[in-house]
């Protein structure tokens, strides 16, 4: 049963990245078909939940891997159940929603197939058994998400948030992926399975706080904690499905997942619980609080799920039984409730042509049914009873009071997002789908419900009587749940969840929220123009602007150094060469004390090598300041006649021959072709070349003394005589250097052959190409002048 | 028999080509040249995992007298490397280099840059080595000018000039060298070294000289200055077949050296490797994401990934040298292919300014596909070939306990992240801008093999990452084997 499982998952990718064949042929059909998938995933995992026992684990192993350390074995308990089942659920409602509203758009091949991959990459990533294999389906949600986010990407605006949300999530990627392969090097395995089993708990190991960090971050980067919350409203420019599936299900839950996920190896430490109680209690609140104060519908929902992220991130921090039970209750009852409302804004958005709440009013009329799905869904979030959203509420306070050690923070935070989001809720209801005194030009209702396909209304209803059904019979979920929890904690706890709690404090406190949210409701107009005005404050500091602010920066900076760096002037290029080479080299003589063990005892050198080394540095130092050309070749020939000397001095005769006739060769070839160089220009300063020659002697005295030093190593004796003793016996030959080059090194010298051949044959071609081109540039111009006469 | 073949089937064609004028003639017979030499390479693979490595004294000269040509392991995954890009290069060049300048002997200098480079990665001897380079830097000299357009002529002088640097620097340090150890064959050398490693400090002024020659050819900071000044300017599909060559033979010459001698002074090299790597990582990213120039982008880039081979190779263990080689097979083929889709697109926008281009994704789905995909994989995302090289580095890394220079290897990674998606988002993704029109390319030239040869790389490049186990086992026994220089000592000197 369950390896069908994994032939799913991997179908959902194949579906995607097949879509462009399967496109031609399904047409319009083609949301049907590929929300078959998903479906069959759900009713598969619902069949796992029924089997799945208290205190164990299936785990499905691959036969498949894509390196050592890398498989692609699945896990299922309870936490990767409650996560897929959402994720396979909502996704195949959100396949059938968007198969008609993407309907009228280009390009629907390429929504389906981001968001196949994205679907694919989630399920994935809640139910890998392997880190780097989570990793990896983590990253392919980012990336999914760039494309889904820019989907409409002639928009400036949707090219600006897919940019920064992928920037941000793989900033967190890369983080993530260095604490998995630390993790890995530190436990001797990337299996999860492996990891609980040993019960291993980094809490004491001396990398502990650098792997917390890398999580945390991945964890906030895409669970949208404050302060890098702001890709998530930014990511509504991704068409209606994905905002409504990024925002309930997949995604920003991803972040919360890891933190679930990874509680065993990390969780309970001091540093753990603060981190995430102020993060997620600062998200929670500011999110809530700045929803009050938007008009657009998804801008609303986009800030009630920082805030809910926010609740989830508090709550797992908050460290208690209660409160990990909590945040299971609550991701289910955000995914459900938000879900549906994302859809109910594009039903709006579809059938107004707008998503303004303070335009629209008395809905109820055209789509009744909409409606009541929206009264379900908006009763959840406020988190009133019935529903599965008022048992959450519940939750939260008992774990809230639970901690009294830093409840007087954590509470004033967590009464005040709830009351913001009861009367959040309540005013979105009143304002879009009752009636109300404000004029609404009915010409703004383009289609009724009753016009709209009954896939694209499915949505919404089905989610909203789920969350009512959970609410009334939440035992349904207490398994899975219970078995979540077991592997986080190592016991079993108090999984119980029901409606009805008893008369106590939370109670009173669930009164007190909902009666504040009344009242800040019924004086909506100032606190929303009073939170307009903060949100207008904040503008100057508007974290999307700052951030493409901080891009341009960087990029003004990159450009300014960049021309600093690769300037452009060869000489500072030739300069950096020389003086970094022998700055390395300079610190080796240090340390080596070349100096002290500089010989005194050189041999003797005869008068007339040290005259031939003078009348030599004589010809260089005239060939640098000669005036012409010819004086300074002629110097330079000098020079080398000099070393041919040398040779002959030192017995190397035929290699003194060779240097000669090189020697003479140059020169003739020099003097044939000196008439048809310019003018001999002098065109630096004299400063620099003052520069010059300083760094050509500091050069020129380094290259000496790592000669000398040089002369000092002689461990073994070369292999030069070989050559000396059988040149004439094995190969032939009198002269040495004519053996080396034709038979003890032959292959040298046919590599030098070649080299003159390419040169010659590229100086050929340069100046036959080139004439080429320039006649026929010659014949274009005077085509173009005589079209120009014509016209 | 089974190296020279590596050095003869390029030779033959220059000679060839030097003989035959017909243009379509030379065309065909560079393709088949090509895929024997492709062949070639592959058949070495099984041969160098039965018999280890493969050795030939040239002249029948024992070593060290002769010249020796080796081939390990990592020479074998090199050769089959540059083999396929050269392949996919010239077919690709085809249709994508202009009938001028083919016909003015591009496959000519090409296959000079082949011969080049298949003996570098063969040569046993430092100077052999340094003739290979010449060869190599000649041929590219030329193809960089070929065409004779002024920003061609403007780069290919400072490459010419800071490259013939470069063989100055080397030269000196193979005389050097051969002034002390009275050798030039790599193993006899090494050997050498071995018996006394207390002499590797004295030595290595000389081996500085011949580092700082392989910094230059293989472009690290702060000897780079020459590639971003010249890989723009010639035709794309020259600066494809550079990108993946060129820089590449540097860093395998640091990675022989480095195994061979430097290793015995190890704190001192290892610490200037890992600075060096470190600074181009990020002065290359850093640079990158200036540019408004698709290729200059690329260019700059080539930088910053050389720095990631780099640092794995100063880890300095097992794991880490595989990670380099692994990393330097992974950049071959995903920054040509970006090349690649580069060339492309100028032939048909006639362009590759940032600013000028846009809307390339509405109209050519598959380029797109396939830029993401060469992209995405030097970024360093999963599935791709660029991911299992960032993880098996960082996990070296970790490893070897350098967390500092594995944290910036990490990060840069989001800058190349970065660049990449710029080019995306402009080149790809936004409207074209309406005030800069671009004068229409002429009739729409044929694009088949040029597609056909991106496909092929994008699928390779997917398959390294996907089916890496493989290679990765080969990565790993060729570092096994450079980590134990004495086994290369041995097959090339015999035993003794």
């Amino acid at each position: 049963m369950g390896n069908i499982l994994s032939v799913l998952i991997a179908l959902v990718f194949v579906m995607g990245i097949g879509v462009p064949l399967l496109y031609p042929v399904f047409k319009k059909k083609l949301g049907w078909l590929l929300s078959s998938i998903p479906l069959l995933i759900f009713i598969v995992l619902i069949a796992e939940l029924i089997r799945l026992p208290g205190r164990e684990a299936a785990i499905l192993e691959s036969s498949w891997s894509m390196f050592e350390g890398l498989d692609f074995s699945f896990r299922l308990d309870g936490l990767s159940l409650i996560f897929g089942l959402l994720i396979s659920g909502i996704g195949f409602l959100v396949l059938l929603y968007a198969s008609y509203y993407m309907s009228k758009y280009d390009r629907q091949g390429h929504f389906f197939t981001y968001l196949m991959l994205f679907m694919g990459a989630m399920t994935g990533l809640v139910f890998s058994d392997n880190l780097i294999a989570l990793f990896i389906f983590w990253e392919l949600t980012s990336v999914a998400s760039f494309f889904l986010i820019g989907f409409d990407h002639h928009q400036e605006k949707s090219r600006q948030a897919s940019l920064q949300a992928l920037l941000i999530t793989a900033f967190g990627g890369l983080s993530l992926l260095f604490a998995v392969i630390l993790t890995g090097h530190i436990a001797g395995t990337y299996r999860i399975s492996e990891l609980l089993e040993q019960s291993i708990h980094l809490g004491n190991h001396p990398h502990y706080y650098l792997i917390l960090n890398m999580v945390l971050i991945a964890a906030f980067t895409k669970s949208a904690q404050f302060p890098v919350h702001f890709w998530l409203p930014g990511a509504m420019q991704a068409p209606t499905p994905v905002s409504a599936y990024l925002h309930s299900a997949t995604m920003v839950n991803a972040g919360v997942f890891l933190l679930l996920r990874l509680y065993p190896l990390l969780g309970g430490t001091i540093l753990w619980k603060y981190a995430l109680i102020l993060t997620g209690g600062i998200t929670m609140f500011l999110g809530a609080f700045f929803s009050m104060g938007q008009r657009d519908f998804k801008r609303i929902l986009a800030f009630t799920t920082i805030s809910a992220l926010g609740t989830m991130v508090l709550l797992i921090g908050i460290d208690t039984g209660s409160s990990l039970k909590a945040a299971l209750v609550f991701f289910i009852v955000h995914g459900l409730y938000k879900g549906g409302l994302f859809m109910i804004a594009g039903i709006v958005d579809k059938s107004t042509g707008t998503r303004d709440i303070y335009q629209l009013s008395g809905l109820y009329k055209s789509m009744p049914y909409t409606t009541a799905a929206a009264f379900l869904a908006i009763i959840s979030m406020a988190g009133l009873p019935p529903m599965l959203g008022f048992i959450g509420k519940e939750l939260i306070y008992e774990a809230k009071l639970q901690l009294p050690e830093i409840s007087w923070i954590v509470l004033p935070l967590g009464v005040g997002a709830n009351i913001m989001m009861v009367a959040v809720s309540i005013t979105v209801f009143v304002e879009l789908f009752l009636p109300s005194k404000k004029h609404m030009a009915q010409t703004l209702i383009k289609y009724k419900e009753k016009e709209l396909p009954y896939s694209f209304l499915l949505g919404p209803i089905v989610l909203a009587i789920l969350g009512l059904a959970l609410g009334l019979a939440p035992h349904i979920l207490e398994n899975a749940i219970a078995n979540g929890l077991f592997f986080m904690r190592s016991h079993t706890t108090d999984a119980k969840l029901s409606l009805w709690h008893g008369f106590n404090d939370v109670l009173l406190l669930s009164i007190f929220t909902i009666l504040c949210g009344v009242l800040v409701f019924v004086i909506r107009k100032p606190v929303t123009k009073f939170i307009s005005r903060i949100i207008s404050l904040l503008d100057r500091y508007h974290l999307p602007t700052l951030f493409a602010n901080m891009i341009n920066y960087y990029l003004y900076l990159a450009a300014k150094n960049t021309r600093r760096i690769q300037h452009g002037y060869h000489r500072f290029y030739l300069i950096t060469f020389f003086l970094v080479a022998i700055g390395l080299i300079a610190l080796q003589l240090v340390r080596i004390n070349t100096v002290e063990l500089l010989p005194s005892s050189f041999s003797p050198i005869k008068t007339h090598v040290v005259l031939l080394l003078f009348v030599s540095s004589l010809s260089v130092i005239f060939a640098v300041v000669a005036k012409t050309r010819l004086s300074a070749i002629l110097a330079m020939g000098l020079l080398g006649y000099g070393i041919g000397m040398l040779y002959l001095f030192y017995g190397a005769v035929d290699l003194a021959i060779t240097q000669f006739l090189v020697e003479t060769i140059i020169m003739v070839i020099f003097v044939m072709v000196i008439y048809y160089l310019p003018k001999f220009a002098v065109m630096s300063s004299k400063l620099s070349r003052i520069r010059d020659a300083i760094i050509s002697l500091v050069v020129g005295a380094f290259v000496t003394l790592v000669i000398i030093e040089s002369e000092l190593i002689k461990p073994e004796s070369p292999i030069s005589s070989f050559y000396v003793e059988n040149a004439y016996i094995e190969a032939k030959g009198r002269n040495i250097i004519n053996t080396i080059l034709i038979d003890f090194r032959a292959l040298d010298t046919l590599g030098e052959m070649v080299v003159i051949t390419m040169a010659a044959a590229g100086v050929f071609s340069l100046f036959r190409f080139q004439i080429k081109r320039l006649k026929q540039k010659e014949g274009a111009d005077k085509s173009d002048g005589s079209s120009d006469i014509i016209s | 028999m089974s190296l020279f073949a590596l050095l003869l089937l390029p030779f033959a064609y220059i000679i060839l080509a030097l003989l035959i004028k017909k243009a379509s003639i030379k065309k065909r017979l560079a393709i088949l040249f090509a895929t024997a030499n492709f062949l070639w390479a592959l058949a070495l693979i099984p041969l160098v995992q039965f018999k280890e490595m493969i050795v030939v004294q040239t002249g029948g000269w024992q070593a060290p007298y002769g010249i020796t040509l080796v081939a390990d392991k990592l020479s074998v995954f090199m050769l089959v490397m540059v083999a396929i890009i050269f392949l996919v290069t010239t077919i690709y060049a085809t249709q994508a280099v202009d009938k001028e300048r083919r016909k003015s002997g591009h496959y000519f200098f090409s296959f000079g840059i082949l011969m080049g480079v298949n003996g570098s990665l063969i040569a046993g001897d430092v100077f052999n080595l340094y003739v290979w380079y010449e060869v190599m830097l000649m041929s590219s000299f030329i193809l960089i000018s070929l065409g004779g357009e002024k920003a061609q002529m403007e780069g290919s002088i400072k490459y010419l000039i800071l490259n013939l640097i470069s063989a100055l620097f080397f030269v000196s340090g193979v005389g050097l060298l051969y002034g002390n150890l009275g050798s030039l064959n790599m193993a006899d050398l090494s050997r050498i070294i071995a018996n006394q490693p207390e002499l590797l400090p004295q030595l290595n002024p000389a081996l500085i000289l011949m580092f700082v020659s392989f910094a230059i050819k293989g472009a690290l900071v702060p000897f780079f200055f020459w590639l971003p000044a010249s890989y723009h300017t010639p035709p794309p599909a020259v600066t494809a077949l550079f990108a993946g060559l060129l820089t590449k033979v540097g860093i395998y010459s640091l990675i022989r050296f480095y195994t061979l001698f430097l290793y015995h002074d190890a704190p001192f090299w290892n610490q200037l490797i890992l600075i060096m790597g470190s600074l181009s990582m990020i002065i290359g990213v850093f640079a990158a994401s200036s540019q408004y120039d698709f290729r200059k982008i690329l260019s700059f880039h080539i930088i910053s990934q050389v720095g990631y081979a780099v640092i794995a190779l100063g880890f300095y263990s097992v794991a880490g040298i595989a990670a380099a080689i692994f990393f330097l097979g992974h950049n071959m083929l995903s920054k040509t292919n970006a090349f690649l889709v580069a060339g492309w697109i100028k032939h048909h926008k006639g362009t590759l300014n940032l600013k000028t281009l846009g809307e390339v994704y509405k109209e050519s789905t598959i380029w797109g596909v396939l830029f993401f995909i060469s992209a995405f994989s030097l970024a360093g995302l999963p599935p791709l070939s660029g991911f299992v090289g960032k993880y098996l580095i960082i996990k070296a890394g970790i490893e070897a306990n350098q967390l500092t220079v594995t944290l910036i290897a990490l990060f840069v990674g989001l800058f190349t992240l970065f660049s990449m998606v710029k080019i995306w988002l402009e080149v790809f993704w936004k409207n074209k801008p309406r005030d800069k029109v671009v004068k229409a390319p002429l009739p729409p030239p044929k694009d088949h093999w040029m597609l056909t040869t991106s496909v092929v790389m994008a699928i390779l490049i997917v398959a390294m990452g996907v089916w890496a186990q493989p290679i990765i086992n080969f990565c790993e026994a060729a570092a096994f084997d450079l980590m134990n220089p004495d086994k290369y000592i041995e097959f090339v000197l015999g035993k003794s």
